[in-house]
């Protein structure tokens, strides 16, 4: 089969796969098969616009059903038809490619949202099984009271039954020494507790361990760090807020603050498999296969937000002729709008797992599914790697055209 | 109570038609909206001639009616019934009429162009009217009535090599007539979308 062969049915839709490498192989380095092709889509395209061949004549309606012994019908009930077979001309094929990409771009969203649900209901439903299997526990409460009738954590009723008993599990057995210490330095000096902040600048007024208390004279929560190291780890933003790390809200208040509610973030896309599509060697490698992302923390564990992208979809050709200046550009703009949801309370060695779906356009629409980790370098910059599958339409000169992709992504996460 | 016929497939509309009734009109009706635009499409492409396209056409259609009556006649597939019907009459017309051109086709080509793919369009029905029949006939079925090779053979009882060859041949031929605008147009204005990422 000859390379003008192969062309005639690339736009007829009829090439084979295996074909189709050897097309592309043919086009990279002929020039007037890349001619070739762009007229044959352009005569092909043509077609698409020729409505008048679909809309036969009212005449010849009226004269046909006469000759039948029927009656005419209403010229708006055949338009329907008329229309949709034109349409159908330039848009059925369409249509069948867009859908089956979009319904996976559905489906595999749905899917993210589905099972990060099904964690968070089964994990708030076995909170509550074991706070409530604490509540029916001997009341740990009393005990410890008499070694330390201090220690209550929570300015809430409810809070206080439940994590009294939680916390007081970690609290080891030195606590209790802790405990008749502090008891003895409020006998000899009124000023009991010191508030969280007084506490951590004065280091020197606590030796080994970690008691969570409650301020007689005040309904905050206060915190006594024994240890410097430890105090020095506590981060700023609980700091400000006075409550303990071991709250049972101090994961979702240090997520709240731990930046504000904007992200940029940069990502390189590494492919590592594509489908065939048309594709000629790389001109601007500098730039290709990145993305640009706004976020907007909308809540404690959902982002949404522009992207936006200039990356190489379809097959990764190798230059063949690198002594030869390369002036085709198969890279593709994109655009489009992600929501990226964090399984912010369950981390692996500090990597934070993610799942986020993008929809966007080139020439035409494409959608993206990817998960990875996110791993908090500084305070306000987080490394992110993922592995992202995406589908994508695309209309070089009103073709439509697929392509599937799978890349690795690393990228940084800046907090604004 | 008036029944929906949109819901019917069209081998049971054909049932309808056998029945000769008042629901036989609207059956035929519905076939007729269903199938008229491609049949006309390729009329109107492979004669050229409005008029003799619209006989056609309508013989086209007539022929299938009375088809529908004959008992056991199989109307698993009505548009590839309606096309072989169609091309048969079209390439008998198109003998009894060889080498006629009619001026009136080219007035209307020659009309005022909105824009570049018209005027492309334009010279590809003119092309059309050059090329040898075969391969308008087939180059018709495949950007008309988008048929796949597949059924381009099966209704024209050929092969799919065949049917590969001759749309390649008549592709060319088209591009042949059209390169003088293709090279002017296409090329001279850099329009290569190689070379811009969309």
């Amino acid at each position: 089969m000859t390379a003008s062969e192969l062309i005639t049915q690339f736009v007829d839709g009829e090439l084979s796969t295996s074909h189709e490498s050897e097309l592309f192989s043919a086009l990279m380095v002929n020039e007037d098969l890349r001619k070739e092709l762009h007229e044959q889509m352009a005569i092909h395209d043509s077609v698409r616009i020729d409505t008048e061949a679909f809309n036969p004549p009212q005449q010849a309606t009226r004269d046909l059903f006469a000759e039948l012994g029927f009656t005419a019908p209403n010229p708006s009930f055949l338009k329907k038809g008329a229309m949709a077979a034109a349409s159908a001309v330039g848009r059925f094929s369409i249509m069948k490619k867009i859908s089956i990409p979009a319904l996976a771009v559905l489906v595999s969203t749905l899917l993210t949202f589905w099972a990060s649900s099904e964690y968070y209901t089964n994990k708030y439903e076995n909170m509550a099984q074991n706070n409530f299997q604490n509540t029916n526990q001997k009341d740990l409460t009393t005990t410890v009271s008499k070694a330390a009738p201090i220690p209550v954590v929570s300015t809430s009723v409810v809070e206080k039954s439940n994590n009294l008993n939680n916390n007081l599990k970690r609290i080891p057995k030195a606590v209790n020494k802790i405990f008749a210490a502090i008891s003895e330095n409020d006998a000899n000096d009124n000023n009991s507790i010191s508030p969280v902040e007084a506490s951590i600048a004065n280091d020197e007024l606590v030796t080994n361990t970690t008691v969570i208390t409650e301020n007689q004279n005040n309904s905050s929560i206060t915190l006594i760090n024994s240890s410097k190291e430890f105090a020095s780890n506590i981060p700023t933003e609980l700091k400000q807020t006075n409550i303990a790390p071991e709250h049972q809200f101090a994961p979702m208040i240090l997520a709240f603050n731990k930046s504000k509610s904007w992200f940029v973030e940069i990502n390189r896309i590494n492919p590592v498999y594509s489908s065939t599509a048309i594709s000629t060697p790389y001109a601007n490698s500098s730039i290709e296969n990145i993305s640009l992302a706004i976020f907007y923390k909308v809540k404690n564990n959902l982002l949404v937000g522009i992207m936006g992208g200039y990356e190489a979809f379809g097959q990764n050709i190798p230059v063949t002729r690198p002594n030869q200046p390369v002036s085709h550009n198969p890279l593709l703009a994109w655009g489009g709008i992600a929501a990226r949801y964090m399984i912010d309370d369950f981390k692996f060695y500090g990597f934070k797992p993610f799942a986020q779906a993008t929809i966007g356009v080139t020439g035409g629409p494409f959608g993206k599914i990817s998960g990875g980790l996110e791993y908090n370098l500084f305070n306000f910059v987080d490394v992110i790697g993922s592995a992202e599958g995406a589908v994508l339409l695309y209309r070089p000169s009103d073709k439509y055209l697929t392509s599937n992709k799978i890349a690795f992504n690393l990228g940084l996460n800046f907090h604004l | 109570m008036q029944i929906n016929f949109e819901k019917y497939n069209d081998s049971e509309l054909c049932a309808f038609l056998c029945k000769g009734n008042a629901d036989a009109e609207r059956a035929f009706a519905e076939l007729y909206r269903r199938h008229s635009p491609r049949i006309y499409a390729y009329c109107r492409r492979f004669l050229g001639n409005p008029q003799e396209a619209k006989d056609v056409f309508q013989e086209a259609f007539v022929r299938f009616y009375q088809s529908t009556k004959q008992e056991n006649r199989d109307f698993t597939n009505v548009p590839g019934f309606l096309l072989t019907i169609t091309r048969n009459l079209c390439f008998n017309s198109k003998r009894k009429e060889r080498d006629e051109i009619c001026f009136e086709d080219y007035m209307y080509y020659e009309s005022d162009d909105r824009n570049e793919k018209e005027e492309l369009l334009n010279l590809i029905k003119m092309a059309l009217e050059v090329i040898p029949d075969e391969y308008r006939d087939i180059f018709i079925l495949r950007e008309y009535n988008e048929l796949s090779y597949l059924e381009i053979a099966e209704l024209t009882k050929t092969s799919i090599s065949n049917v590969k060859v001759k749309i390649h041949r008549a592709k060319q031929k088209i591009r042949e007539i059209l390169q003088p605008y293709l090279k002017e147009k296409l090329f001279d204005d850099s329009k290569n979308y190689y070379e811009k990422p969309l």
